[in-house]
């Protein structure tokens, strides 16, 4: 049966990402006001790369893709080690493959391709205890090696994100919580092991990762900053364009990491607590479509999608507060950065596949 | 199963941004007026603590570069567009009169400065102020207005041209860590050259800063964070500034483009490292850009440290390592005689001594002693060039000695393949002739020559010559070749016979109450005069220098000997007024 394209799609998740993603290229606009470069053009561009992405996923459908995931997996890492070896350095983190005129990021759509790996492997071994550490083991392991490369990057935050995700992925296939527990305390534990396996520099840079403040001219200048613009913005704003803070350069990578904090002073505690409202709905959304999603694989799918937006929106927000440690997490379908912008669209187009797949049975 | 968890999922998930909305309520609403109040005033200023760079003295402790604390008179663009354009006026009035400065030149960097930095970033207005001007600033009450003045580090080399090519100089740098994503970066300075930059890291230390809460007075409310600075480490080289400054200036005084090393040969620290034409480092601390024009554009390259990575023939000073080769591989004997009738034919060519008339029959050591062409064409034909070329490895020539400085260079030793490769030829027997009298294709650097004729200095040990003195980054390196000492002395015979033998081609070395033993070498070079050489070492028995003479276009090396007896001299009367002082 020939159905119409638009046909059976979940509009409210369609129109939760197209406001939040045009409200972020009004945002964009007055963080890059004072910029000569034309960040909004190529934010735009993105964009509809984005749009595009969704009629793609819709055509091979969220089954076909997950089919797929050890080839992307396979494609995915190799990339990661070609960067090891050959990446160039910008900002001082080898995370970038440059090509003519994009750069581009592959640990980005490595949490994508991971959420889908995971979820295809332990939909195909349904649970049963007996199987349950052995799957525990095998998981564990597809994710550290990835982890491990972009940790070397360095990029401790992505990292950290995979591993939330693996957590994400087994808890909701029904692991049993004391083995999730056990997990836990083996991180923990055989953390201060690593620890001295790093190099001093290595150190250095996880302690102010988790305190800003050892670092006055770097990471916390940044979260003062930060703070100021968020709470000089008060219950209304200062309004569009209008914010000192961000306008003036005080703050840096306002147009990417910090976004938050421009939309905080600008648009205030109305508009800055209204974007969270969006950012609920968008994520209770896609735990929905996890919820009444037909089969296993989707609802894992969806389930892992939901958390890495949950992660992003929270680790971004919160370290524009200074609630959280600095790591370079975009604020979702927001902050400037292809890369990020391309992987968020791919994941919701995953999520309308799963969503279509239901409303035809 | 999985539905309950994602139930779970969800309610963490309301939980979460509940502490998000909490913290954005009191951030936005509960403490508004405190953000707002920091947020108007920009209260905010950043004050950086650059950290001193290490120092580089000579072995005997004196300054060769040092950080000293120069004075920059600073505008922060948030403080003073905030006042009124009368006031800005008025401001900058005041600055004119007291720094001599024209008033639309100030004005005039502000403007262009202002564009490509924050404006909580202070900007340089003016450097160097000195006493007088500082005190007149602090009076004026101009710090009202963002102009403060601080005092940083600059670097200073006070000697100048006769050290600039060991020591380097330090210039703008990038930083490359990860954490300065967020953040200010500090104008942050890095080795450009020389010691300064193959020990950046250990000379750098790290710098500090301060974040600070002014109030509308400029006075410090409250400190919100700091880090202080860590001093980077100083280093001793093994360079004696003394000899030093006295092989620069045999240089200098006639023009004369080269090098001179002087290192001892049982440690391989190097005492001296002379190259000319020089460059002022100073000049590029100060950024005097018409001297820096003339410096990179200058077609002699002064910037080019020509004892390290200026590649040269060796000419005839190659000789005595040719002599050790005969002499292992039982070619000849220390009684082996060979005629010199002032020409020798291979193939259907003639190659000649310098001495047209030729020397007659003589022995290694006289062949040393008069340089004799033809002794070495025969020695070389009985070798070939894969002994010649195994022995010039064995001597380390034709790779990096291995010395703490940046852009050494490795030379070249010619091989059969290497021939084959490059010019698609095959090896010719005159080119044998060539290579045995250190001509041709062979190109070596002064300190590699130095190095090589350590060898023969101290009987057989080829070292990696170093010229750090303190503190240790690596320990001796120290290897014995396997030559028999007494070939090593029959050639040592020789290389003395340079010096005493009444018509040894360095004569004029003779000194009194020291015995010295030298080689002297004429490289021609295509087109143009030929390099002159002269290498050797004193005393005799006990070698304390070996030292290496290279002058670009010197022409014959017979003439340029007197250079070397006064090296020699200038030594001598250095260790002695050193052993007075003791």
């Amino acid at each position: 049966m020939k159905t119409h394209f638009l046909h059976r799609l979940d509009f409210p998740l369609i129109f939760i990402s197209l406001l939040i993603s045009s409200l972020g290229l009004i945002f964009l606009k007055s963080a890059t006001y004072t910029c000569s470069s034309d960040y909004l053009s190529k934010q735009m561009i993105w964009l509809s790369l984005g749009i595009l992405s969704w009629v793609v996923i819709l055509k091979i459908g969220y089954q076909q893709l997950a089919e797929f995931s050890p080839l992307l997996y396979l494609i995915n890492l190799s990339l990661l080690l070609f960067l090891l070896f050959a990446g160039s350095p910008k900002l001082g983190a080898q995370r970038w493959l440059h090509f003519k005129f994009i750069t581009f990021q592959p640990s980005e759509f490595f949490k994508v391709v991971l959420i889908l790996f995971l979820s295809r492997h332990l939909s195909l071994s349904p649970y049963y205890s007996a199987k349950e550490l052995k799957e525990l083991l095998v998981c564990a392991g597809f994710t550290l090696v990835p982890m491990l490369l972009i940790v070397k990057q360095p990029d401790l935050g992505t990292s950290l994100v995979l591993g939330f995700l693996f957590l994400l992925i087994i808890y909701l296939w029904g692991i049993r919580i004391k083995y999730l527990i056990f997990l836990i305390l083996t991180a923990l534990i055989s953390s201060p092991l690593l620890w001295h396996l790093l190099k001093e520099y290595q150190k250095k840079r996880l302690l102010i990762f988790l305190n800003p403040h050892l670092d006055p001219l770097g990471a916390g200048y940044t979260v003062i900053q930060s703070k100021i613009a968020i709470g000089s913005g008060g219950m209304w704003g200062k309004g569009w364009l209008a914010g000192t803070q961000s306008q003036l350069n005080f703050l840096p990578e306002h147009h990417t990491d910090f976004i938050f904090s421009v939309i905080g002073e600008e648009w205030g505690f109305v508009g800055a607590g209204f974007l969270l409202l969006l950012y609920l709905f968008l994520i209770l959304r896609a735990i929905r479509i996890a919820k009444l999603s037909k089969d296993e694989e989707g609802r894992l799918i969806a389930g892992g999608i939901a958390g890495m937006f949950l992660l992003h929106i929270f680790i971004n927000v919160g370290m524009s507060m200074g609630i959280m440690p600095i790591t370079g997490l975009p604020l979702l379908l927001i902050s400037y950065g292809g890369s990020s912008l391309l992987t968020t669209f791919c994941a919701i187009g995953i999520l309308l596949s799963i969503d279509r797949a239901r409303r035809f049975d | 199963m999985s539905i309950t968890r994602l139930r779970i999922f969800s309610f963490s998930t309301v939980v979460l941004f509940t502490i998000l909305f909490f913290s954005l309520w009191n951030l936005q609403v509960n403490h508004y007026s405190y953000y707002k109040q920091l947020s108007d005033k920009n209260c905010i200023r950043l004050l950086p603590l650059p950290a001193a760079r290490g120092s580089i003295y000579d072995r005997k402790g004196r300054v060769l570069a040092e950080d000293r604390p120069l004075f920059i008179l600073t505008l922060i663009p948030q403080e003073f567009f905030a006042q009124k354009r009368e006031v800005r006026e008025w401001v900058l009035t005041r600055l004119s009169e007291i720094t001599g400065v024209c008033k639309e030149e100030i004005r005039d960097r502000i403007e262009r400065k202002r564009r490509i930095t924050p404006p909580f970033v202070p900007l340089v207005i003016l450097k160097g102020l000195n006493r007088k001007e500082i005190s007149a600033v602090e009076e004026s009450g101009l710090n009202l207005y963002g102009i403060s003045i601080q005092v940083i580090p600059e670097r200073y080399y006070p000697y100048g041209e006769i050290s600039a090519h060991i020591i380097g100089y330090v210039g703008r740098g990038e930083r490359e860590e990860e954490e300065r994503r967020y953040g200010y970066q500090l104008p942050y300075r890095v080795g450009k050259a020389g010691i300064e930059r193959s020990m950046d890291e250990y000379l750098r230390g790290e710098d500090g800063g301060e974040e600070v809460e002014v109030d509308h007075l400029a006075r410090e409310v409250r400190r919100l964070g700091v880090k202080y600075p860590r001093k980077g480490g100083d280093i001793y080289l093994t360079i004696d500034i003394d000899l030093q400054k006295v092989c620069y200036q045999l240089l200098a005084k006639e023009r004369l483009k080269g090098a001179i090393v002087v290192l001892q040969p049982f440690t391989g620290e190097i005492l001296a490292m002379a190259s000319y034409p020089s460059f002022n480092p100073n000049d590029f601390i100060e950024g005097a850009t018409e001297k820096i024009r003339q410096v990179l554009t200058s077609p002699s390259s002064p910037l080019l440290n020509r004892a390290i990575s200026g590649i040269y023939s060796p000419g005839s000073t190659f000789k005595p390592l040719v002599a050790i080769a005969g002499l292992e591989k039982k070619k000849i004997f220390a009684n082996t005689y060979f005629y010199c009738a002032g020409r020798y034919r291979i193939g259907n060519r003639f190659f000649y001594c310098w001495k047209r008339d030729g020397h007659h029959w003589l022995d290694v050591r006289k062949a040393l002693a008069y340089s004799c062409n033809v002794f070495f064409y025969k020695l070389g034909e009985r070798l070939g060039v894969d002994t010649l070329r195994n022995f010039c490895l064995l001597f380390g020539l034709g790779e990096k000695t291995g010395v703490e400085l940046p852009g050494e260079k490795k030379g070249l030793i010619p091989s059969r393949e290497w021939k084959y490769f490059k010019k698609k030829e095959e090896w010719y027997k005159g080119e044998t002739a060539h290579f045995a009298i250190g001509q041709g294709y062979l190109l070596t650097t002064p300190l590699q020559m130095a190095r090589a004729i350590s060898v023969i200095a101290n009987k057989g040990y080829l070292f990696t010559p170093t010229i750090i003195l303190k503190p240790k980054f690596r320990s001796l390196l120290l290897k014995k070749l396997k030559l028999s000492s007494k070939n090593i002395e029959i050639v040592r015979q020789g290389m003395q016979a340079v010096v005493e033998d009444p018509y040894g081609t360095a004569h004029s070395l003779m000194i009194r109450d020291m015995r010295v033993a030298a080689k002297t070498g004429t490289a021609q070079v295509k087109g143009k005069e030929a390099n002159s050489w002269i290498v050797g070492f004193c005393p005799f028995e006990h070698p304390q220098i070996v030292f290496v003479i290279l002058i670009e276009q010197g022409g014959v090396s017979t003439h340029r000997v007197g250079i070397a007896r006064e090296l020699i001299e200038s030594w001598k009367r250095l260790v002695k007024t050193e052993k007075g002082n003791k």
